[in-house]
């Protein structure tokens, strides 16, 4: 087992989850725009499974950054949390340079309205990205229906807060492949 | 030709200075050095990480084309175990001897952020 091995699977399988993503951020556009030209009163959106993608997407791009270190074997950190991944990701010398360039509003979404809804970070009382959660009124409430970023980001008729996030992750991945190669 | 290398406390300056800058939420650092190795140990105050039992270091490897020619080693913590760690309740990793701990406040890094 060595560093390379290691951050070469995790950001191997970041791709794979931010190529699905992409695929469905599409089918969701060419849905919308098919409803909207039905005047379909009712624009049905089932994009919660679009974060969990990214969510698991830039989880793993920070792993792989982090294990892929010459020095000693660095395992990434047991831990799904992606505004502490993010954090040790900025903290690395080798890839601070691309976020000194880049538009934080991606990482502001990331960090400040992923994050948050975890699994892990979220608990089992308040909204979250994959799993149906009871409100203290009691009610099932499911990401597919209820998912409050769903509304903010894709209910946007032309989606463009939602494309600027995809723009900003496009380039975050392509930083990963440029970091693959140097070292 | 002779290359001047940076000193491994300028170089530490500037890394918490670019720490500082990319993350809004980070209030307050430490900058542990030694003669024991090359290592830049630094502690940081930001909110936003989640609270740990233990504190764990995050280590880097020097990045040349970085301008940071030496190792660094990051322990983030949020205000709660920062004030743990202050008052002596939470015991950092060895080599992180709070008696030889400096502070470096976001205003003394300040003309290294722009």
């Amino acid at each position: 087992m060595n560093t390379q091995s290691i951050s070469n699977a995790f950001f191997q399988e970041a791709k794979e989850n931010f190529c699905a993503a992409k695929i469905l951020f599409g089918h969701l556009k060419e849905e919308k725009q098919t409803q909207m030209a039905n005047d379909d009163s009712i624009i049905h959106l089932r994009g919660s499974s679009l974060f969990v993608l990214l969510q698991m997407a830039v989880e793993k791009l920070c792993k792989a950054a982090y294990a892929r270190q010459k020095g000693d074997i660095k395992l990434p950190p047991f831990n799904h949390d992606l505004e502490l991944l993010m954090r040790i990701a900025m903290r690395n010398p080798s890839i601070k340079a691309f976020f000194e360039k880049s538009n934080p509003e991606t990482y502001a979404f990331l960090m400040k309205e992923l994050s948050p809804l975890q699994p892990s970070n979220a608990g089992r009382n308040s909204e979250n990205l994959e799993y149906p959660w009871i409100t203290p009124k009691n009610k099932v409430k499911y990401p597919a229906a209820d998912l409050k970023l769903i509304i903010k980001y894709l209910h946007d008729p032309y989606n463009r807060n939602f494309l600027k996030i995809m723009g900003g992750m496009e380039r975050f991945v392509l930083l990963f492949n440029k970091i693959m190669r140097v070292s | 030709m002779t290359t001047i290398m940076k000193s491994k406390e300028e170089t530490a300056m500037e890394l918490i200075a670019a720490h500082y800058k990319l993350d809004s939420e980070m209030k307050d650092a430490k900058l542990f050095l030694t003669n024991q190795d090359r290592i830049i140990r630094i502690l940081e105050l930001t909110d936003g990480v989640p609270s740990c039992s233990r504190p764990s270091p995050f280590n880097f490897d020097a990045a040349l084309s970085e301008g940071v020619p030496y190792p660094s080693s990051v322990i983030l913590v949020n205000q709660k175990d920062w004030d743990k760690i202050i008052n002596g309740k939470m015991k950092l990793p060895i080599r992180w001897n709070m008696k030889n701990a400096r502070n470096v406040s976001k205003e003394e890094v300040a003309s290294l952020m722009d």
